[in-house]
């Protein structure tokens, strides 16, 4: 029966327009028995065909279309993967042609092709007649060697004039050398009404319109999969071709059941085994963790351990817990803090072995979540380390340890979104790009529809394509944390690339196609705050060196009262995960006392919890407005800690271990086959299970459909309270900071830019409002990053280098090398810093520790500065040099307030002079215009107006279109709600302006304050604020 | 004051003002937008400067006085910028006059240097030419340079003798306009008045050594819509026969339907071509001469069928998979032996790329194909298989096909469909597709032409099958619109 062999997906970047899924659909539909992927330079579709015809019963076949280079260009060499060696084969000449070319380019030699070419049968096309010497070279290559013939002339017949005479040539010159042929079809779309697709495509790839594309474009819709019986008829005349075509699919049995794939093993001591060694470092680390444990505590975490060892030598998954173990024992010895995160803190195992930081033991945490002999898959660990560059030192040591070859980062496939759709549609169809910039504006905001379009004679033909390339692959990325890595030679597995960051290689396939595969990843993830803690416990060091031990969050004072104060108070401007306005909301209602107050505050301000209702039950029972209450009374020991409302993973386990008695690994499953909606049929199986256990234990009527219904509900959004606890930790660990140190703190926040909810401009305020003394840019005093001071007589930090905008690194690194300076001639003439450079540090007054003449005492203020940097800029030729000349004083006005505040903002994005609010209070003040602090105090419903510079908007898809704006003025943050018909009312007003004032009703309840919006005004703004935060 | 400085604001008010100055004077200096008047002189001819200023700077113009030039073009830039008709500036006072005028002012004198001094200065904090005047000139210039300097005379008033060059287009529009009053309705009296004025304009282009390659004419009529005609030449001319010829030719064609109460005739520019590169380039050529040309093509499009669009011109390949694209281009004179080739000019025919022959391809030419323009209805008899069996072309008999080659499909410019699943054979479309959009908002200037092989657009939707079939002795080309269904007969294979 015939099979195509010679298919091509999207994944065959701007030139294929079907996913490898509708392919497959298509070919089975079509009766087709197999169906070859041979997408350009890679097997980037291939997971997806494979899982895809599983389910279809098509067979999937894998190769690859390289250009090969001959003297004459470098046409294209279908390659089909026959056994394992061939596919082995397949991806080690993928990686050699994508490793020594740039992005996106590459061919193969001839010699290449040689080294790799057994296993593989390859398809040459027509334009292969071009090339009859390089031809004659490869039928030498692949004639080689026992066994049937595996070079064959690939015809394909499109009902087009050229091509026909074309096809005579090529098989004429295909016969003198023995070349048999072969019918495909050269497929690049599923069916004929995804052809417009791939014009498009063409077009977008010679970056043309598709008015003058010309003959790039296909000249019809035949390259679309065909029936048996259509390619019988279109090959009538050549049966032959046929029968090849059979006979070859029928020789190709590799398949990616039979990838191959190992994880690597660790590196043991001598003679001892994986299980041994990962015992013995374990109870090391038992030891170690729980040394000032109570006995009690010791002996429940020593028999959780002893269970979970077993359990992971049972799995056979040592190796992997070893591997992880000993990137976490390199972060160590490199100073480098590293926290895993996710269902992972559930095992004590992993606590033990320092991959963890939160004790499961002690929270009573289910290790079932993470793993169980149920589970068919491997567990997920997932590591935070500090974002930059120590995360990258991390990442390049998992490279070198594992050999370029062995090592790789998971791909992530950018596909087409609204906007990028709207934008290269637009310019594919020639449309004006004004009307090109308003469609992408209106997709960005989700209205690209009929309704709202501008009225042009293409749009109809527009938003149709949009719609047709949504989701379609449009490039590879790289995934921001995931790395791959594998015994032996990863690039036999899966043929790798460069990534566009230098230093990095990458796979052909995202992290659901490794999951899909069973191929193991580790994800190194950056986190903004670790490189803060990471800062701060450095600092802390350096202040106290007998301070032990270093590098670890838990030296921080657990229960520090100061500390929870300040989070019940919601001042938490610059805390992890709780500094939005949400939590901000939450944190004076729930009034967190003690860490798991933390865990459950994380984890409370979520999508899940928000939509499945579950916040304000849990609050109102909190503050004892509502009774305590559970489904079953079976069910209060799963549920106390959360006063009766489910809120994390563990506890749906928990209830179904209760009430049905389910194992640790049954419950789990529930929990996933509830969860991922993936099979209508293995939900009812499972929520059948639960129900018959129920009944079992005497569970039924009514109380078992509500616990059946909870249980259903919550399996959509519960969030793993290991996951939680481990950011609960760096909330805790970050607030404890603020409160005790707050110089390192900031200045560390500072440093790490960007990351967190508010710009540096609100950070440096909140700074100066907890009396913090913020020192501004020095070229004589700062060093190039931000530096907390000694905290006497007050807690002070100075600004960095690293602030003053536009300084060049070398300019840096030349101003610390130089310095001091005896004036700003001294300084021009002695570092290479540009005119513009010199202009921006004196306007922003980091030219104030230079004398303001050479014998003078008097410090330099901005404008003198600016009059001898214009001067000192402009150097007076060699004849002069070395000749100090006495500067004639400053005739220039000193800057207003206004003008300071514009020129900090314009060179560092901060100011640390007063607010832009406080500059206008006496008029706002006489206008009834309130600050943010008044609003504390006064009653609940009265009307208010209140005004500030605006640092954040967010309309959350949970908050069914209402709009909250934080607006910030010198005494703190107000916070307002706008309605939905006020918004689209006011849109642009809301949207643009940077200082706004708002007039409302005032919500002050249970501590949280808010303003409930009902005008609005713009304030004049005579200099250019810093952005706010939009989230939308 | 000595110099006066007239400024327009807009296109209209400049005409005026034109018009106004070359009443006062023949020597004004015109600068792009604005007239330098040196009034010298002109005192004794047209009265004091600040009445003649007065008078006018209304309607859109804004007038500036002062000792210097440049001051007096600040002046008259200032009342602009300040929404006054004019800002005069007696000798001595000046200084005292410019100090609170803003210093943004000055960023319309122009250079790059300027601009970023003032940007300095504007960091300086120096709001107004007062504050700039006021600063060490020494200190200024070791700071700004010698822009500095500049900016600082010109804030005391002491701005220099920068002579505003005048730039005429070399390239643009010549634009006569006449009223007819009372209006014309007589045919020959018309022809006579446009012989006239094209004599006008032959001299005009004449004396600015400027050609014209295409005139159009507006006839304003009474109580009826104005009617546009349009004359193309090539090579460019400024010749007034052969640009009356033509016209003429246009009116006669299409009279206006009612009398004339106005025209407008207006000529594109282009810049002269030398005509004679050597000694011997006329003998040398071999061409007709560009005059006869034009007036030969002139007649020959008035005879042609005036609803294809364009009727004549070069045909052109187009680069596209429809077999026999092609569409007109504009008719260009061929080139000059020894003259330097002509820029291209702008086409929407691109050239198509060149499709290198491949040397392994030793197969024979294909059959010359004898096109059919327009191409012959057909009927088409086919088999089960959907093959064609017998054809009659026209209202001629069937006659059975021999043999066949095909079918060959081609299919594009879906694009231009409303619903670009119907272009593609899913839906038949029960007419030829619309017309290609142009990429403005603004409609087609031309009414979509109808469907027609004489100028295939292979950016409009297409879906064709073709068969090559024999038929007794002959080998005939039919295609079938698979959008339709229709048969036609393309051609004859010799």
């Amino acid at each position: 029966m015939y099979a195509e062999l010679h298919a091509q997906s999207a994944f065959s970047f701007l030139a294929g327009a079907s996913l490898p899924e509708t392919l497959a659909v298509a070919a089975a539909e079509l009766g087709l028995g197999a169906l070859a992927l041979v997408d350009r330079d890679g097997v980037y579709g291939a997971p997806r065909l494979h899982q895809a015809a599983k389910k279809l019963g098509l067979r999937a076949i894998v190769g690859a279309d390289v250009g090969v280079r001959t003297a004459a260009g470098e046409p294209r060499l279908a390659l089909l993967a026959e056994s394992r060696q061939g596919y082995q084969n397949l991806c080690r000449l993928l990686t050699r042609i994508k490793l020594r070319a740039a992005k996106g380019q590459g061919a193969a030699s001839a010699e290449d092709i040689e080294e790799f070419a057994p296993g593989l049968i390859a398809l040459a096309g027509a334009a292969w007649r071009h090339h009859p010497a390089a031809l004659d070279r490869l039928a030498g290559i692949f004639a080689a060697g026992p066994g049937p013939r595996r070079l064959y002339a690939e015809l394909c017949r499109h009902y087009r004039r050229e091509q026909a005479a074309a096809n005579r040539a090529w098989l004429a010159l295909a016969a003198r050398r023995g070349l048999p042929p072969l019918a495909t079809n050269g497929v690049l779309y599923a069916t004929a009404a995804e052809r417009p697709v791939a014009d498009l495509f063409a077009s977008l790839r010679h970056h043309t319109t598709l008015d003058a594309a010309g003959r790039r474009l296909e000249a019809n819709d035949e390259r679309r999969l065909k029936s048996p019986r259509e390619m019988a008829r279109l090959f009538a005349d050549l049966p032959a071709a046929l029968a090849a075509n059979a006979e070859v699919a029928a020789r190709l049995e590799f398949s990616l059941e039979d990838l191959g794939y190992e994880f690597p093993r660790a590196i043991l001591p001598p003679d001892a085994t994986e299980t041994q060694y990962l015992r013995h470092l374990a109870e090391q680390g038992l030891e170690r963790r729980y040394r000032r444990a109570s006995a009690s505590l010791r002996a429940r975490a020593r028999r959780q351990l002893d269970r979970e060892l077993q359990l992971i030598a049972q799995l056979r998954l040592e190796g992997y817990f070893l591997i992880v173990a000993e990137i976490v024992r390199y972060c160590r010895e490199q100073g480098i803090l590293a926290q895993g995160r996710g269902s992972a803190a559930n095992s004590v195992a992993c606590y033990a072995l320092g991959i963890t930081a939160v004790d499961p033991v002690a929270m009573d945490l289910l290790f079932e979540r993470f793993l169980s002999p149920e589970r068919s898959e491997w567990p997920d660990i997932d590591l935070d380390l500090p974002s930059g560059e120590r995360r990258e030192r991390v990442i390049q040591h998992v490279y070198r340890k594992y050999g370029q070859a062995g090592a790789a980062m998971t791909a992530n496939v950018i596909t087409y979104r609204q906007r990028s759709a709207a934008r290269e549609v637009g310019k594919a169809l020639g449309l004006p790009p004004e009307l090109i910039a308003e469609n992408a504006r209106l997709a960005a905001a989700g209205g690209l529809g009929e309704a709202n379009l501008a009225a042009h004679p293409r749009q109809a033909v527009f938003l149709q394509l949009c719609r047709a390339i949504q989701d379609l692959p449009r490039h590879l990325g790289q995934h921001s944390g995931g790395m791959v890595i594998c015994r032996g030679r990863l690039d036999q597995v899966v043929p790798l690339e460069n990534a566009a960051m230098p230093g990095r290689v990458v796979i052909q396939w995202d992290k659901e196609d490794c999951a899909d595969l069973g191929i193991i990843k580790i994800d190194l993830l950056g986190l903004g705050m670790l490189a803060v803690l990471q800062d701060a416990v450095a600092e802390l060091d350096r202040r106290d060196p007998a301070a032990a031990p270093p590098l670890d969050l838990a030296r921080f004072p657990a229960d520090d009262p100061q500390t929870y104060a300040m989070l019940r108070a919601a001042d938490t401007v610059g805390v992890f995960q709780v500094e939005s306005r949400a939590q901000m909301a939450t944190l004076p209602r729930l009034r967190p006392e003690r860490f798991y107050d933390l865990v459950v505050e994380v984890a409370l301000i979520r999508p899940g919890p928000i939509t499945g209702d579950m916040v304000n039950p849990y609050l109102q029972r909190r503050a004892g407005r509502a009774p305590v209450t559970y489904p079953h009374p079976c069910l209060e020991p799963a549920l106390r800690r959360t006063l009766g409302v489910p809120l994390f993973q563990e506890q749906l386990l928990r209830m179904a271990m209760a009430v049905g008695g389910f194992t640790g690994g049954e419950a789990e499953e529930l929990r996933r086959a509830l969860g991922s909606h993936r099979s209508e049929a293995r939900m009812r199986a499972v929520i059948a299970k639960l129900r018959a256990r129920m009944a079992e234990r005497g569970i039924a009527g009514a109380v078992a459909e509500e616990i059946t219904a909870s249980i259903t509900s919550f399996a959509q959004y519960g969030f793993p309270e290991s996951h939680a606890a481990s950011f609960a930790l760096l909330v805790y660990a970050s607030a404890y900071l603020k409160a005790h140190h707050p110089e390192i703190f900031y200045a560390a926040l500072l440093n790490n830019q960007p990351m967190g909810f508010y710009h540096p401009a609100t950070l440096v305020k909140d700074a100066q409002r907890h009396g913090v003394r913020v020192l501004p840019v020095s070229v004589h005093r700062s060093a190039a990053l931000c530096e907390p001071l000694t905290p006497l007589p007050r807690a002070s930090f100075r600004l960095g280098l690293n602030y003053a905008r536009g300084l060049r690194a070398e300019a840096v690194a030349a101003l610390l090398a130089a310095r001091p300076f005896a004036s700003v001639d001294d300084l021009a003439r002695r570092t290479p810093l540009r005119k513009d450079e010199l202009r921006r540090l004196a306007a922003m007054g980091a030219l104030a520790d230079l004398p303001a003449q050479p014998s003078a005492q008097e410090r330099l203020r901005r404008r003198p500065a600016l009059w001898q940097v214009e001067r000192a800029a402009r150097p007076s030729g060699s004849l002069y040099a070395g000749q100090a000349e006495e500067d004639a004083a400053s005739p220039l006005p000193e800057m207003s307030a206004t003008e300071r505040l514009a020129a900090d903002y314009a060179g560092a994005g901060v100011t640390l002079g007063p607010h832009p609010l406080a500059l206008r209070r006496a008029a706002l003040a006489a206008a009834g215009v309130r600050t943010a602090r008044q609003l504390a105090a006064m009653p609940d419903g009265r009307r208010v107006r209140v005004a500030g510079m605006v640092i954040a908007r967010q309309r959350p898809e949970t908050a069914k279109g209402m709009v909250f704006m934080s607006l910030e003025d010198e005494t703190g943050i107000a916070n307002a709600i706008i309605s939905p018909p006020l918004f689209a009312a006011h849109r642009l007003l809301c949207v643009s302006a940077p200082l706004l004032g708002i007039a409302g009703i005032l919500q002050n309840r249970d501590g949280v304050v808010h303003v409930r919006a009902q005008e609005f005004w713009a304030l004049p703004e005579p200099v250019a604020a810093p952005a706010a935060h939009d989230f939308h | 004051m000595r110099y006066l400085c007239f400024l327009a604001a807009d296109p209209a008010a400049a005409r005026r003002l034109g018009r106004a100055v070359r009443a006062l004077t023949p020597s004004a200096e015109r600068g792009a937008d604005c007239y330098l008047l040196d009034w010298r002189g002109l005192e004794r001819l047209h009265g004091p400067a600040e009445a003649v200023a007065r008078r006018l700077a209304v309607a859109g113009v804004h007038a500036g006085g002062a000792g210097r030039k440049a001051t007096a073009l600040l002046a008259a830039r200032a009342a602009a910028a300040f929404g006054r008709p004019c800002i005069l500036l007696l000798p001595g006072t000046e200084a005292a006059a410019l100090a609170p005028w803003p210093l943004v002012l000055l960023a319309q004198t122009g250079d790059a240097a300027t601009a970023e001094a003032l940007a300095v200065l504007a960091g300086w904090g120096i709001r107004c030419w007062g504050e700039l005047a006021a600063l060490p000139a020494a200190e200024l210039h070791a700071r700004l340079g010698p822009a500095g300097l500049r900016l600082r005379a010109l804030a005391r008033g002491e701005g220099g003798a920068e002579a505003l060059a005048a730039r005429p287009p070399a390239v643009g529009r010549a634009v006569l306009r006449r009223e007819l009053e009372p209006p014309l309705a007589d045919g020959e009296a018309l022809e006579r008045l446009l012989a006239r004025l094209l004599a006008q304009l032959a001299r005009w282009l004449d004396r600015r050594d400027r050609l014209t390659d295409r005139l159009d004419l507006r006839l304003g009529c009474e109580h009826a819509p104005a009617r546009c005609y349009r004359a193309r030449f090539s090579p460019p001319l400024r010749q007034a026969r052969a640009m009356a010829a033509q016209l003429q030719l246009a009116l006669r064609r299409q009279p206006p339907p009612a009398a004339v109460t106005g025209l407008r005739l207006r000529a594109r520019l282009t810049p002269p071509r030398p005509i004679q590169p050597s000694l011997f380039a006329a003998q040398e050529s071999t061409a007709p001469a560009p005059e006869a040309t034009a007036k030969f093509l002139s007649r020959l499009a008035a005879r042609l069928d005036r609803r294809q669009d364009p009727a004549l011109g070069t045909p052109r390949l187009v680069d596209s998979h429809q077999p026999g694209a092609f569409q007109l281009a504009p008719f260009q004179y061929p080139e000059t032996p020894g003259l330097p080739p002509r820029r291209p000019p702008q086409s929407a025919v691109a050239e198509p790329p060149a499709v290198p022959r491949p040397a392994a391809d030793q197969t024979p030419p294909p059959p010359a194909l004898r096109a059919h323009r327009p191409p012959l209805p057909a009927r088409v008899r086919l088999n089960p298989a959907g093959e064609p069996v017998a054809v009659a072309t026209g209202s001629g008999p069937w006659h059975v096909i021999a043999r066949r080659s095909g079918p060959w499909r081609s299919s594009g410019g879906w694009w231009a469909a409303a619903d670009p699943a119907a272009a593609l054979g899913t839906v038949p479309a029960a007419a030829p597709g619309p017309a290609l959009a142009s990429d403005s908002a603004a409609p087609p200037r031309r009414p979509p032409a109808r469907e027609t092989t004489f100028t295939a657009d292979p950016r409009r939707i297409w879906d064709w099958e073709h068969w090559d079939v024999q038929v007794g002795t002959r080998r005939l080309r039919l295609r079938q619109d698979r959008r339709g269904g229709g048969w036609v007969c393309d051609g004859t294979y010799d």
